[in-house]
């Protein structure tokens, strides 16, 4: 039996040229210094239109189809052909099918065999080349062809490769001519290296980065390596080895260098190497240099002129590079010399219209989002991303931990991981990955840590290829996740490890750096518990990494039949098995804007904290290489919510890593108000990424207040006195059914059977079109679905039924007191919450609900929430609210939002998650008034504790039935509002950590209570009247104890 | 609180349970690593070795979402168990360490004497803490009470 070239994983290509550095010759030194690539010798694109022709089997395909182009002499494709541009996805283009999997192989396992009906691409290109001198070759280079890529030109095969992540390069030369040829790419979806590339990602194939020819002259430079060490006085010794080809004849050549500035006004050094050829050929120590680092990346250039045995120059080479330096000391890896830890992110190459295909414009935005994101690293997980993203994360300033093409994750299904890991046969296919990467990328100052896979168990080619990657890069540390106690890896590495281990790990320190290379699994709404996971890692200085999982949702842009707009996941375009929308897990929505998680993300990351002080602030500079000199601290006093004062300070020059105070006014007298002190950090200057005046977070510091706004009436100069509402005497009414309240401007209709409010009418319309019920149930985040499966549908606590037990209506002096029990408890069990409804009515038109509860049965555990649910008019859908904002907010992820007043619509409010799930939520809300467009609405004020809230234009079955925001239409009868005792903490289970202690909502007993009032906000301030109501209608005691918030270290 | 005679016993007693399965890769494991150096296995739990006599500043301590476990590698431990419920606390529950403390109860609680080879799993819902007198060489394991839908690696 013949073994096919897609089958043997001993073999990874075939006239593949070795790895080198990314870099282009140019015609002139002024065309080399643009680093434009289209300008340099001989570059013809490839990208672009192109014939294409699919098939289901690799046989299919015909000597014609890679020897004769398939198009008619009028230049039409020929039947069987479609034209299409590239780089894409085949299936993203209507070919083949797309399928999502976490980690399993989308085919049985049968090592080293792939499906015989292999999905097959040909790919034609009519390249025209222009003649070049005498000696020179024809490169043809792929930067991203996925699985298994033949090459042909004019009908002659020059090569073929594997490794759909790294580059691969072809001597076309001797097949090809001046003028018109014919470039075949025969490219299979699957090959044995599908087997060891298995990261969590659409399984999809094709030519998705560019290619394009270029020349090298018969006297060129093939590659070049850079290292920069720092002398312990702070010396530069820079290092180049240059390896000068000469092609047979040609005689010997040289290379004269000079280093310069970025800009090319200053050289540093100069010199020429005469023959080179060696490890070093330029070795100059340079004082005074800047120092590359991710806060000041300042880029060098090299200049090479290559010339040949005649002094002749035959091209010109611009590469840059940064004087960076990284040593690993008494178990600490140092930049430079100084301390520093990365604050990251996993990001995959994903673009909701291409998939893989990512255009270079787009990656850039992706960078310096991360940027004005406080982010200051990334993992390039799971492969070599496009060689230009190295450049632009050397040019913004991010730490890279680049990580090669593997990952065999799929074993893990049969419960052997490592299977190919620590089989030699697979030797060379794993040594080869990482040679390749190494080879190409090693100039680069941003790398910090090479990386050798991502979950392939553990192994000797792990071994393997930590030797070949030393042997390579001598200067970079290495990594791997599953060589978990450091047998050969230089920093230790694990994943999702959850708050306290990492604490553990910080107690007990390995002596080898360590990171988190995962964590923070931001699947949908969340991820919560970032600002814990900080306190760890800035406590401990042998944390020196964390890259939360993942940058982008992988959702892929669809246009429903009706014009609406949704992104699919795992088992949209009826691929089986897959694993849904798992890959809908990032911090950035597939249209390239930042969800929640990632503002919270950059409050958590922060490089600089404010804290009060006496006299002043204490500022704590948490950048590694910068002073504080361009930050400026502004200032804001906020009484009730309001913007009452305002001043700028600058933070100073305090040095990095350091604390101090400083100085700036008390905070304004609120006059029995609450005062709330925010301090907002800003840049002054603006960079490459950022605007002048970037803010980089915020902070907020209690002055004075009970956090529920302030408790007595107003006693500032010219406040109105209360009462607010004007008072009527109580009537009541009883029929059959029901029975009516009426006070002030408020009419209350309650149904004698059920207890409930089924009307009531005040501010001259109708307030209440749902009854409010008490909830425990609220549509399910994806980081609770593990909590779903576990505790919550095997006790049917989404389908909890509530029955009322008792009604009873009393009438006092200045209220009337309708007090309902009722259970609410899931079907077929013997658990529930017996809930006691304790309606006020008030003689101003105000009303109290007490809402209390005790549990029965043998249930303990957590909850989605404990709260109530009402539905309110469609048009009352314009919201003021003081509370936490502007942005929606949970009790584990809120430090980027703060507390005043804010207004917004329902509809504003509703985050737009890939797939519908509880979202909108607002932390220590004081207050909140739904009204419509002419002001008259309800307001609800929190009593004896701070609500969360939320608000929807759907109801919380049509969320939580909704696969896609294409499914949900607005809810035509009511807004959902949901005003809630406590909501339950997101953590990061959808992959990794529960929520923790300190934000479990449990089944338990509880008691709280909120003041409503209907009000046209037209006439009155709903902040003055919801004060006002606490102090006309004061409570009767505390309400239970929401989930506290986490302690300090201990 | 359950007291394990042997890796054996354990193994047996806790068999197919995939955090008590690498709890025994962790104890197999033990005499491979620095003292004082925390490891993980997978996200189930963390564990490092410590002496005995390296312990002690008098407090009960407790923790919520990792139960402690330990297992004598040299010596012998007696280690003193105390109900939670109604303990005073000394330090507040913190969700960074998942550690909270309580002062000494009056008397003392119970006391588990702990030899080589036997394994000792501190209930979830109980402080301890070792005597300061006893010289062990321990493992220390930090086990997630997390359970069957741990799909975690």
């Amino acid at each position: 039996m013949t073994t096919l070239r897609w089958e043997d994983p001993t073999t990874t290509g075939s006239c593949r040229l070795p790895g080198h550095a990314y870099f282009f010759g140019y015609d002139s030194s002024v065309a080399a210094a643009t680093g434009h690539r289209g300008l340099s010798q001989g570059f013809t694109s490839l990208s672009g239109q192109c014939r294409f022709r699919y098939y289901d089997h690799p046989g299919r395909v015909t000597t014609a189809d890679r020897a004769e182009p398939a198009r008619t002499a009028q230049g039409e494709v020929v039947q069987g052909w479609s034209v299409l541009s590239v780089p894409h996805l085949w299936q993203i283009d209507g070919f083949g099918r797309l399928q999502y999997t976490d980690e399993g192989y989308p085919f049985p396992i049968d090592v080293p065999h792939v499906p015989s009906d292999n999905p097959t691409g040909v790919y034609q290109f009519d390249v025209e080349l222009d003649p070049q001198p005498a000696g020179s070759r024809r490169i043809l280079r792929l930067d991203g062809v996925e699985a298994y890529v033949e090459v042909h030109v004019n009908g002659t095969e020059v090569g073929w490769s594997k490794g759909s992540r790294l580059c691969a390069e072809f001597d076309i030369t001797d097949a090809a001519h001046d003028g018109r040829n014919l470039v075949t790419l025969t490219v299979l979806q699957f090959a044995d290296s599908t087997y060891i590339e298995d990261q969590d990602m659409w399984w999809a194939s094709g030519i998705f980065r560019d290619l394009y020819v270029y020349v090298r002259p018969a006297t060129h430079l093939r590659d070049y390596v850079v290292r920069t060490d720092r002398l312990p006085d702070g010396t530069a010794h820079l290092t180049v080895g240059l390896d000068l080809v000469t092609e047979p004849g040609t005689g010997s050549g040289s290379i004269a260098w000079a280093v310069r500035t970025l800009d090319g006004g200053r050289v540093l050094a100069s010199g020429e190497s005469v023959a080179p050829g060696g490890d070093v050929d330029v070795d100059a120590l340079l004082d005074d240099v800047a120092w590359w680092n991710p806060e000041q990346p300042v880029l060098h250039r090299l200049d090479l002129d290559v010339r040949d045995d005649e002094g002749r120059t035959t091209q010109y080479v611009s590469v840059r590079f940064g004087f960076r330096d990284l040593t690993i000391r008494d178990g600490l890896l140092l930049l430079n010399g100084s301390y520093f830890a990365m604050h990251g992110v996993n990001r995959h190459d994903h673009d909701d219209r291409s998939g893989r295909a990512v255009g270079i414009d787009r990656v850039r935005r992706d960078l310096e989002m991360m940027k004005r994101h406080n982010i200051n690293a990334v993992r390039t997980a799971h492969y070599p991303n496009d060689p230009r993203f190295y450049g632009l994360c050397d040019e913004v300033g991010l730490l890279v931990v680049a990580e090669t093409d593997l990952e065999s994750h799929g074993f893990a299904n049969v419960g052997d991981i490592g299977r190919l890991t620590d089989d030699p046969v697979w030797r060379d296919a794993y040594v080869d990955r990482i040679e390749r990467h190494v080879l190409a990328q090693r100039n680069h100052p941003s790398i910090v840590l090479w990386s050798l896979g991502n979950e392939s168990g553990d192994g000797c080619n792990i071994t393997a290829m930590y030797q070949r990657c030393k042997e390579l890069d001598p200067t970079r540390p290495v990594h791997y996740e599953e060589d978990r106690d450091g047998r050969d890896v230089d920093v230790i590495s694990t994943m999702y490890s959850r708050v306290s281990q990492m604490n553990d790990f910080g107690e007990h320190p390995h002596h080898k750096p360590r990171i988190l290379c995962e964590y923070g699994h931001a699947m949908g709404n969340g991820p919560g518990g970032l600002s814990e996971y900080q306190q760890v890692f800035d406590r401990w200085d042998s944390i020196q990494g964390h890259f939360v999982w993942e940058w982008c949702d992988h959702g892929l842009r669809d246009v429903t039949a009706d014009g609406g707009v949704r992104h699919t996941y795992g088992g949209d375009h009826g691929d089986y098995p897959n694993n849904g929308n798992f890959c809908i897990d990032g911090l950035v929505f597939p249209w390239q804007q930042p969800s929640p998680g990632l503002t919270e993300y950059a409050q958590v990351v922060c490089p600089v904290k404010v804290e009060a002080a006496d006299g002043g602030l204490l500022i704590r500079n948490g950048f590694y290489f910068s002073s504080l000199e361009d930050i400026d601290l502004v200032v804001e006093d906020r009484v009730d919510g309001v913007v009452r004062h305002s001043l700028t300070v600058p933070a100073g020059p305090v040095a990095p890593r350091e604390s101090a105070v400083v100085e700036v006014p008390a905070a304004i007298d609120g006059y029995g108000q609450e005062v709330l002190r925010t301090v907002s950090v800003l840049r002054r200057t603006a960079t490459a990424w950022s605007e002048p005046h970037a803010r980089l977070g915020v902070f907020q510091l209690p002055v004075s207040g009970d956090g529920l706004g302030a408790l007595s009436a107003p006693t500032s100069p010219g406040a109105p006195a209360s009462p607010l509402l004007r008072r009527r005497p109580l009537t009541v009414t009883e029929d059959a059914h029901t029975v009516v309240v009426r006070a002030g401007s408020s009419a209350w209709t309650f149904d004698t059977f059920t207890g409930r409010l089924v009307r009531w009418q005040g501010a001259g319309r109708d307030l209440v079109v749902r009854a409010p019920r008490f909830r425990m149930w609220k549509p399910l985040v994806d980081n609770h679905q593990q909590e779903y499966e576990a505790l919550w549908h095997p006790r049917h606590l989404q389908v909890m039924q509530e029955s009322t037990r008792a009604v009873q209506v009393e009438q006092r002096d200045d209220r009337v007191v309708v007090e309902v029990r009722s259970t609410l408890a899931p079907p077929a069990l013997d658990l529930g919450m017996r809930v006691t409804y304790r309606w006020e009515l008030f003689d101003d038109g105000a009303a109290r609900l007490a809402l209390s509860g005790e549990p029965y049965g043998d249930y303990t555990d957590i909850v989605p929430r404990i709260g109530l649910e009402l539905g309110l008019p469609s048009d009352c859908d314009q919201v003021e609210f003081y509370g936490r904002g502007p942005g929606e907010n949970y009790p584990d992820s809120r430090t980027a939002q703060v507390v005043g007043r804010y207004t917004t619509t329902v509809a504003e409010m509703f985050t737009p998650y890939v797939v519908p799930q509880d979202c909108a939520n607002h932390e220590d809300v004081r207050w909140v008034m739904h009204r419509d467009r002419h002001g008259r609405g309800l307001l609800v004020g929190a009593e004896r504790s701070p609500l969360s809230w939320s608000s929807w234009p759907y109801s919380g079955e049509q969320i939580d039935a909704a696969r896609h925001v294409t499914d949900l239409v607005p809810d035509p009868d009511a807004i959902t509002v949901n005003l809630d005792h406590a909501v339950l903490g997101l953590g990061s289970n959808s992959w990794g950590s529960e929520v923790l202690d300190g934000y479990r909502v449990r089944f338990e007993p509880f008691s709280y209570s909120l003041l409503m009032a209907p009000l046209n906000a037209g006439d009155v301030d709903p902040g003055l009247v919801a004060r006002g109501l606490r102090a006309a209608h004061p409570a009767l005691g505390p309400a239970t104890p929401r989930a506290s918030t986490t302690e300090a270290l201990s | 609180m359950t007291l394990f005679s042997s890796r054996e016993d354990l193994a047996t007693g806790r068999s197919g349970v995939t955090k008590w399965v690498r709890l025994l890769s962790a104890l197999d494991n033990a005499r491979a690593v620095r003292p004082g150096v925390a490891h993980s296995v997978g996200d189930s739990l963390t564990y490092w070795r410590e002496s005995a006599t390296a312990h002690g500043d008098g407090a009960l301590v407790a923790h919520r979402r990792y139960q402690t476990v330990l297992a004598v590698l040299d010596g012998e431990v007696r280690v003193e168990l105390v109900p939670r419920t109604g303990l005073v606390p000394v330090m507040p529950y913190s969700d960074l360490s998942d550690r909270e403390t309580f002062a000494p109860v009056p008397g003392g609680g119970d006391v588990v004497t702990v030899s080589p080879g036997q394994i000792l799993a501190v209930p979830i819902d109980h402080a301890w803490r070792r005597e300061p007198t006893t010289t062990a060489d321990l493992l220390v394991v930090r086990l997630t009470v997390e359970g069957a839908t741990f799909h975690n690696k």
